[in-house]
């Protein structure tokens, strides 16, 4: 399949796609943040189930003019969540990547995003692939000292590797599977056309 | 062909042949009506605002029983697009036989579905997901002993399902659906592809993508009553091999007959073109429909996409245009955030279109055009019902 960006000015249908925007004028510094995954949980609230991805977020912290002191190991800021997202990437450009949304604050149609990818931190770029699943918060963080910050956070699910025990157990349930509904039995050749819709 | 305003809850006679192409935009789902009440469902996408598979949607509004009716589920291939829902479909279709690829008859596959359907995602479906839900239920009816319990795997050259002769008032009418893909070397292709899929030990997890080209997806073609229909699936051009489309050209089984109907393949991409198709296989100016696609930075038509099909047959409809809108609104800090990063969010469409052709054997026909769905004209979309 050929990959084609559609301009809206070549476009035959009437749409009202918003301009793009030229994402240098934004620059904004990068902190990264290590934060503990039990907290992480706290703030996307999100049922990890079993397994508990490991992951490093990136912050952008917005209004950046407020002089901030150097985290120290003490202390933790908090973020208050005003939007999560559940995102999965659906095509990589040069400066941005593509993905699809899914509004975990208020459901609702599916949304894409074109999103910068110098807002992936240096350690989750690698995680930066086709299919990749990330989480996306937008907040405020709140410092210690009081100060207040918007803050937009995205960090990619490090799955679990897969375990023999996860492939052989797939295997064993589709053997069972298949020998009870028929799958993988030989084709019967009998009801081939061979020529037959001539008639 | 000028389309006409009608009312969509109004099922077909008995003897009336009826092909619906529904899409919203992403997705896409073929109902057909081929006489007496026998139904047959091709791939399955989601009327959102309902959340009910598109197929299982119409049905109810029309009257139609799908435990009773619907005699064949058919999964061209297992790409998002062409699946969502298709558990729910074979589920409320309980008496119908289930279709799939002859490219997808294999252990290996079956391992993939039944390690990657535990749901890897927390939130967005995946064809896989839904071949999990299909595997779960043909095998609660093997387990009941329900009949049809067995699935049927489509490769070129294979009937797939023939009616024969039944007297419809005045006439007779038959129904043959007979598959024209994928053929062996595609099938084999896929089948090699699907065991390099397969998850090895130390590997981190992720969705599965999509097989690209789509070379095994499943190509139909029905003769209801001497009404022939094509239907392209996403199958693609693959020249100078023994598959895609001059490949399928080229079949010894093929009808005289043209086809009359034509379901554009792949969303109408120039990947998916064959001239060939155009002047060996369909009447001139063949009802033509497509459903469109986006995702990521891939929109399908493009606008040359259009041209090029329009010129072909002025006869062209699509089921939505494949529009974004700007996304909802949301609170200031976010909005404001989002801009200040340099990223956007847009909302995909998702409004439901529907084109329904029906027609009498020997009869003309007649296009519908439901919801979002328009005919290309030129430069722009007609609008539907414009009479
Ligand atoms: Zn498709």
């Amino acid at each position: 399949m050929s990959i084609q960006t559609t301009s809206a000015s070549e476009q035959l249908w009437q749409d009202n796609v918003p301009e793009k925007r030229d994402s240098s004028s934004t620059e904004t510094p990068s902190i990264i943040n290590q934060i503990g995954s039990d907290l992480l949980l706290s703030h996307f609230g999100q049922p990890i189930g079993r397994i508990i991805p490991t992951t490093v977020e990136t912050v952008t912290t917005i209004e950046s003019s407020v002089v901030q002191p150097p985290p120290s190991p003490s202390r933790q800021d908090t973020f208050i969540s005003l939007q999560k997202w559940e995102g999965t990437v659906s095509y990589i450009g040069e400066e941005s990547f593509m993905a699809c949304l899914f509004d975990l604050t208020a459901p609702g149609p599916d949304e894409e995003a074109e999103i910068p990818i110098k807002e992936i931190s240096l350690d989750d770029r690698e995680l930066l692939k086709p299919g990749a699943v990330f989480y996306w918060s937008i907040g405020y963080q709140d410092s210690k000292k009081g100060q207040r910050t918007r803050a937009s956070k995205i960090r990619f699910r490090r799955l679990p590797a897969w375990r023999i025990e996860e492939i052989k157990g797939a295997e064993d349930d589709a053997r069972k599977i298949g020998d009870l509904i028929g799958w993988t039995r030989e084709s019967d050749s009998d009801d081939y056309l061979l020529g037959e819709l001539r008639k | 062909m000028t389309p006409e305003k009608n009312d969509e809850s109004r099922p077909p006679s008995s003897d009336e042949v009826e092909i619906s192409v529904f899409g919203p935009g992403f997705g896409e789902c073929i109902v057909l009506h081929v006489g007496e009440n026998n139904w047959i469902i091709v791939d399955s996408c989601i009327q959102v605002d309902q959340k009910v598979p598109a197929a299982l949607a119409y049905l109810k509004k029309i009257g139609v029983n799908p435990g009773d009716a619907v005699r064949l589920v058919i999964a061209t291939h297992w790409h998002d697009d062409h699946i969502r829902g298709i558990g729910k479909v074979l589920e409320a279709c309980n008496t119908a036989q289930f279709i799939c690829s002859e490219a997808l008859n294999t252990a290996e596959f079956l391992t993939l579905v039944r390690a990657y359907g535990k749901r890897i995602m927390m939130q967005q479906t995946t064809g896989i997901d839904e071949f999990n839900h299909v595997l779960d239920i043909l095998g609660k009816r093997a387990k009941s002993a329900t009949r049809n319990d067995v699935p049927k795997f489509a490769i070129a050259d294979r009937i797939l399902w023939d009616k024969g002769n039944s007297r419809l008032g005045n006439t007779s009418i038959s129904c043959r659906i007979s598959a024209l893909s994928p053929t062996d070397a595609a099938s084999l292709a896929s089948k090699l592809e699907i065991v390099d899929l397969l998850p090895h030990e130390k590997d981190s997890k992720r969705r599965l993508q999509a097989l690209t080209p789509n070379q095994a997806a499943v190509v139909l073609w029905v003769n209801v009553g001497g009404v022939h229909v094509l239907l392209g699936s996403d199958l693609e051009e693959i020249s100078g091999s023994n598959m895609g489309w001059s490949t399928i050209v080229q079949s010894a089984i093929l009808p005289e007959q043209k086809a009359r109907f034509f379901k554009i393949p792949h969303h109408g991409s120039r990947t998916a073109h064959c001239d060939s198709v155009w002047s060996d296989m369909l009447e001139a100016n063949p009802i033509a429909v497509l459903t469109p696609f986006r995702n990521g930075s891939v929109t399908l038509p493009t606008p040359d996409d259009l041209r090029r099909i329009i010129a072909l047959s002025p006869n062209t409809y699509v089921t939505a245009a494949p529009t974004l809108s700007r996304s909802r609104k949301r609170i200031p800090a976010v909005e404001r955030t989002i801009k200040e990063i340099g990223g956007s969010i847009r909302q995909i469409q998702h409004v439901m279109g529907h084109v329904r052709f029906r027609i009498r054997p020997l009869g003309i026909g007649k296009i519908e055009l439901f919801g979002s769905a328009a005919q290309c004209m030129g430069e722009n979309f007609r609008p539907k019902c414009n009479r």
